[in-house]
């Protein structure tokens, strides 16, 4: 495959912050002065250019489905800028983004709520045309002609995603219709308004597997016929590989690595890349391997680790890469929590609560008598984290009746330029 | 984010349900005839049409006026000339049951057409905006809806005067505030719906999301509150009769009648007591019995569509 | 050795406004101790059908037909008391969403000192002894066996719905389709758990689930189901090698994995299950499908030891 040639660009983020308040009880909301938030998107950038498909992959929780709804504005972005073709429209609201919606489609995981369950198909379909009427300079809505030029355009758009036979479906409700056809459905009601850009979030991932790729192939004939763009928003790794240009990989709200297609799935550089690689099942009992996997789950995003952060559960990680006080309390926590490792550490070192955490320091007030024992077995439970995060503590001291535990700050993160890639890792800083 | 949902895709009875509208529920009726829910409704809907027929053709059904008077003695036990007797002003009380479901019936559509007329798209524009006129809304809805129904109607009939209309307009003041809570709580619930997004997404404005996504799905939860709201407008419209709130005296009305002859009970006149109240019960517990009805047909349906 | 599990002709039909669903029609089925039978379908195959089935806990007013041998026990005649027994204690069950399973206002605890105590007279303190021990074996830490179900993530709350399915030890655990809702790294974590588990207690291991990745990565052996009909079943590498049914061929040429060249998929869309195609249920989706195929219900037949299929042509594939 040719490198494709790049066409004008489409869409381009720039440094997209999305951020959630917490939603938490009225007396908590007037005793915490914080606001809590939640970090969906944290400085996410990127740009799509003119008939390409960008993918972008990522767990639950990564920000994904949050970046594919701000892209298209059903979002507002906290902060940072989005531009579709080269205008700005981070801030725009009310008529002109209507009418800008013309422009940009978003087709949703789960086609069945998609649609309107009291709406007919073809109503639906032809919907966004009565909306967008007064812009093809249609006064009268309601003429016949009008009704009819509506009506043909949805036979036709029925016939093109394969939503056939046109004529019997299009009085149908979305209840008498197979999973397939209501996905073709939902595209025939982007496409009627000959988008430039369309954003797939998760649009084939609950289709059965036998009509999964044929829904994939229609993406594909629509790209090629109409020169869409596409935002294609998956967990699938395999699923993007047969579609996606390029690829954006995020992890809690961040892209961690982004490149070429090809090159990514030949060379994965960030640990999380390759640890989401490795986990795409292999269709073949002769070629199972044991996995080496990330431990844990993403953490939440509330309040996201320091640094770089994948370094928690990073197979690969790094001293330097984000320690701080409340990693180790972590560990102390999962020790604790086994008696054959624990033995009778929750004595000197329990319980966990009486831990505080600041930053890179994490202290205890030990009781009375012991603080020199507490030294000591906080050193021992050391020996058996990981390396990274026992290289990572400056210092273990006391001040009076407090152990005191000291993080290295850790080395800044940028975004790096590999190849035709950019990484966010310090392995390759 | 998860991938298939097999538990629901499995569910077979989705993959042959068809289309929801309000024809499905005139189609579950159907289907529902043997169940305890269907067996309600039907007789919910025997009763409200057979009260409609009766108010329809008062006129040649009712052997006399019911304003005459009988120059024979008053309160007449029931007979064959006068199938419910006579009353203390001698007047044929068959014939005023009978044109008495014309009042009741009358008030009943006025007080609660116009309830729905006036709360369900109030509900639902506050429901799908919500901000500050959404909080000053149920603010206000919430403390009339917080007053004793029977008082608050009084109240209002006492201001307007007697009347049909304003008895009607009354019962409209208490239910305002129930098809507005409930239109209002529904259009939430279907304002976080995929499709709502998806028609935000197509550049609809406010007024098309709420029109063509949203309220026809939030009518489908209507009925159920129709049914019950009619049968309590039935018994607040003859409590304020019996209160003399209601209507002006000869008006052929149940709770005017019942009134009129209570005071004769302790006699032994127990038919002119006892027909107003049989005409109220029937009537309220057959709307009861469609409302009750209705609500288990359509709430596993509404269950269904949300899962 | 005697398979611990036999289904035998096992037809389940639900009752619906519009007539009766076939979700499963003549299922025939075995899973020895210790192993792992995939069971793998699409939508309205009927395959979540057969673990309720199987378990008793199918809605009320299903007509249920053929037998479920549980060791020699045929489950389909048990008592409700009976079952409620067998149910935890010896079969088990792990559903897709462990959120609806878990009580909201329960502590995780509770969950596991009702479970232990509902079959088991045993003291809370022994319950909560091996409640314990149950979540520490998943990797749940101690310090958090107080808390709710809603302050779990995802794939601890699996882990706590596996914990709590084998607590009471059972000899045969249902998976449906454990991992759909939950992370691909999670996923891969789980699926590790199960092996480990299966292994550690000799259970069998009844794995529903759509994706053939899956299957392929820790079965043993596969039933595939198409539209209520058992159409192929066979040693995951015979499956996988020289599948045997058309269905079966599409399935695993539409799989889309990373070494993917080009797409695939069946035509046509899953059948109405209220009146099924005549025949093999599959004719109007089979690229090979003959007037036969339209006539005649095809029998299961065994190709090779071992490897059934339910196909008139399957020798040709062979």
């Amino acid at each position: 495959m040719a490198q494709p040639e790049l066409g004008d660009e489409i869409l381009r983020l720039d440094n997209l912050n999305v951020h959630f308040p917490v939603k938490m009880p009225f007396v908590q909301r007037l005793l915490q002065r914080e606001k809590a938030v939640v970090h969906a998107v944290d400085g996410v950038s990127f740009s799509i250019h003119s008939g390409e498909i960008l993918g972008l992959v990522g767990e639950s929780g990564c920000g994904k489905t949050t970046v594919g709804k701000a892209s298209v504005r059903l979002l507002n972005p906290t902060s940072g800028r989005i531009f579709f073709a080269g205008q700005d429209i981070s801030k725009i609201g009310g008529r002109s983004l209507r009418t800008l919606r013309r422009k940009m489609q978003i087709i949703f995981q789960d086609p069945h709520a998609s649609l309107n369950p009291a709406m007919a198909i073809g109503r639906a379909i032809g919907h966004p045309l009565w909306i967008h009427g007064s812009e093809f300079g249609i006064q009268n809505l309601s003429s016949t002609v009008f009704r009819e030029r509506v009506q043909q355009r949805v036979l036709s758009t029925m016939r093109e995603v394969g939503l056939t036979p046109e004529e019997q479906l299009y009085d149908k409700f979305p209840g008498d219709l197979s999973g397939g056809q209501k996905q073709r459905a939902v595209i025939a009601r982007a496409l009627i308004l000959e988008p430039d850009l369309l954003v797939v979030d998760e649009g084939v991932s609950m289709l059965d597997m036998s009509i999964r790729a044929k829904v994939l192939e229609l993406m594909l004939d629509l790209k090629r016929q109409h020169g869409l763009t596409y935002l294609f928003i998956t967990h699938d790794l395999a699923t993007a590989k047969f579609i996606c240009d390029r690829l954006a990989i995020m992890y809690l709200g961040r892209i961690v690595e982004i490149g070429p297609a090809r090159d990514i799935y030949a060379d994965p550089k960030h640990p999380y890349t390759k640890a989401l690689l490795q986990v795409v099942p292999i269709p073949d009992p002769d070629k199972r391997k044991e996995k080496v996997l990330p431990r844990g789950e993403v953490p939440d995003a509330v309040h996201p680790p320091a640094g770089c952060r994948f370094h928690p559960r990073c197979p690969a990680v790094l001293p330097s890469c984000g320690w701080e006080g409340r990693d180790f309390v972590d560990f102390l926590d999962e020790h604790l929590s086994d008696p054959k490792r624990a033995g009778d550490d929750e004595l000197v070192l329990g319980p966990i609560e009486n831990w505080r955490t600041n930053g890179l320091v994490a202290s205890l007030e030990a009781k009375p008598l012991n603080i020199e024992e507490a030294v000591e077995r906080v050193k021992a439970v050391l020996a058996e984290a990981p390396i990274a995060m026992a290289q990572a503590i400056e210092s273990v001291s006391t001040h009076k009746r407090t152990v005191i535990i000291h993080f290295r700050p850790p080395n800044e993160l940028r975004q790096t330029q590999v190849g035709d890639r950019i990484v966010e890792c310090l392995l390759y800083q | 984010m998860g991938i298939v949902k097999p538990a629901e895709a499995e569910d077979t009875e989705k993959l042959v349900r068809s289309s929801s509208s309000i024809g499905t529920i005139l189609n579950l009726l159907l289907q529902d005839r043997r169940t305890l829910a269907g067996v309600l409704s039907w007789v919910g809907i025997g009763v409200l049409v057979s009260f409609v027929v009766i108010a329809i053709f008062a006129y040649p059904l009712a052997p006399y006026d019911p304003q005459r008077i009988f120059l024979t003695p008053p309160n007449q036990p029931p007979s064959l000339q006068h199938l419910m007797g006579t009353d203390d002003l001698g007047r044929d009380l068959f014939s005023r049951m009978l044109y008495g479901a014309r009042t009741s019936l009358e008030i009943m559509t006025i007080g609660v057409f116009l309830a729905l007329a006036i709360g369900f798209p109030i509900g639902l524009v506050s429901g799908y905006l919500g901000g500050k006129l959404d909080r000053v809304l149920v603010l206000v809805m919430d403390s009339v809806y917080a007053f004793p129904g029977l008082l608050l109607a009084a109240m209002v009939a006492l201001f307007l005067g007697k009347g049909v209309f304003n008895v009607g307009i009354a019962i409209t003041v208490i239910y305002v505030p129930t098809y507005f809570r409930v239109t209002r709580n529904q259009t939430l619930s279907v304002r976080e719906e995929t499709y709502v997004d998806a028609a935000r997404a197509l550049g609809a404005g406010n007024w098309t999301v709420i029109w063509s996504y949203i309220a026809y799905n939030v009518l489908i939860s209507i009925p159920v509150v129709f049914s019950l709201s009619a049968a309590d407008a039935i018994l607040t419209a003859a409590g304020l009769s019996f209160l003399g709130l209601g209507l002006e005296r000869p008006t052929p009305d149940w709770g005017l009648d019942l009134s009129d002859a209570q005071k004769f009970l302790t006699s032994g006149v127990w038919w002119s007591s006892f027909f107003p109240g049989v005409m109220i019960i029937i009537l309220t517990v057959g709307l009861s019995f469609l409302g009750e009805g209705l609500n288990d047909i359509v709430n596993p349906l509404l269950r269904k569509e949300r899962a | 050795m005697d398979p611990m599990l036999q289904v035998q002709d096992l037809s389940v039909h639900y009752k619906t406004r519009r007539g009766f669903v076939r979700a499963l029609e003549e299922l025939r089925l075995d899973a020895i101790q210790g192993e792992t039978v995939g069971v793998v379908g699409e939508t309205g195959s009927g395959k979540s059908t057969l673990g309720k089935a199987i378990l008793g806990i199918l809605p009320a007013g299903t007509q249920v037909d053929g037998k479920i041998l549980f060791r020699g026990r045929d489950l389909t005649q048990l008592s409700n008391q009976m079952y409620r027994r067998l149910r935890g204690e010896e079969i088990a069950l792990i559903f897709q969403d462990p959120m609806t399973r878990l009580n909201p206002l329960m502590t995780i605890m509770d969950h596991f000192v009702e479970e232990i105590r509902d079959h088991e007279s045993v003291s809370a303190d022994e319950a909560r002894r091996r409640a314990r021990e149950a979540l520490v074996s998943m990797g749940i830490h101690e310090s958090r066996i107080k808390n709710y179900p809603h302050e779990f993530s995802g794939g601890m709350r699996q882990r706590i719905m596996i914990a709590l399915a084998i607590v009471l030890k059972p000899s045969l655990l249902i998976a449906d389709e454990p991992t759909t809702s939950l992370d691909v790294i999670v996923e891969s974590q789980i699926l590790g758990i199960l092996q480990d588990l299966k292994r550690a207690y000799s259970m069998s291991l009844l794995l529903i689930t759509h994706n053939l990745g899956i299957v392929a990565e820790v079965c043993d052996r596969v039933a595939v189901l198409y539209a209520g009909k058992l159409v192929e079943l066979g040693p995951v590498r015979d499956i996988f090698r020289k599948p045997l049914h058309p269905y079966t061929q599409g399935l695993l040429s539409s799989i889309i994995h990373l070494e993917t060249k080009e797409l695939h998929s069946i035509e046509g869309s899953p059948p109405n299950m209220i009146a099924p195609p005549s025949g093999c249920r599959f004719h109007p989706r089979c690229p090979y499908a003959q007037s036969i195929c339209v006539e005649r219900l095809p029998p299961l037949v065994e190709f090779e030891p071992g490897h059934f299929a339910a196909c008139h042509f399957g020798d040709k594939f062979l």
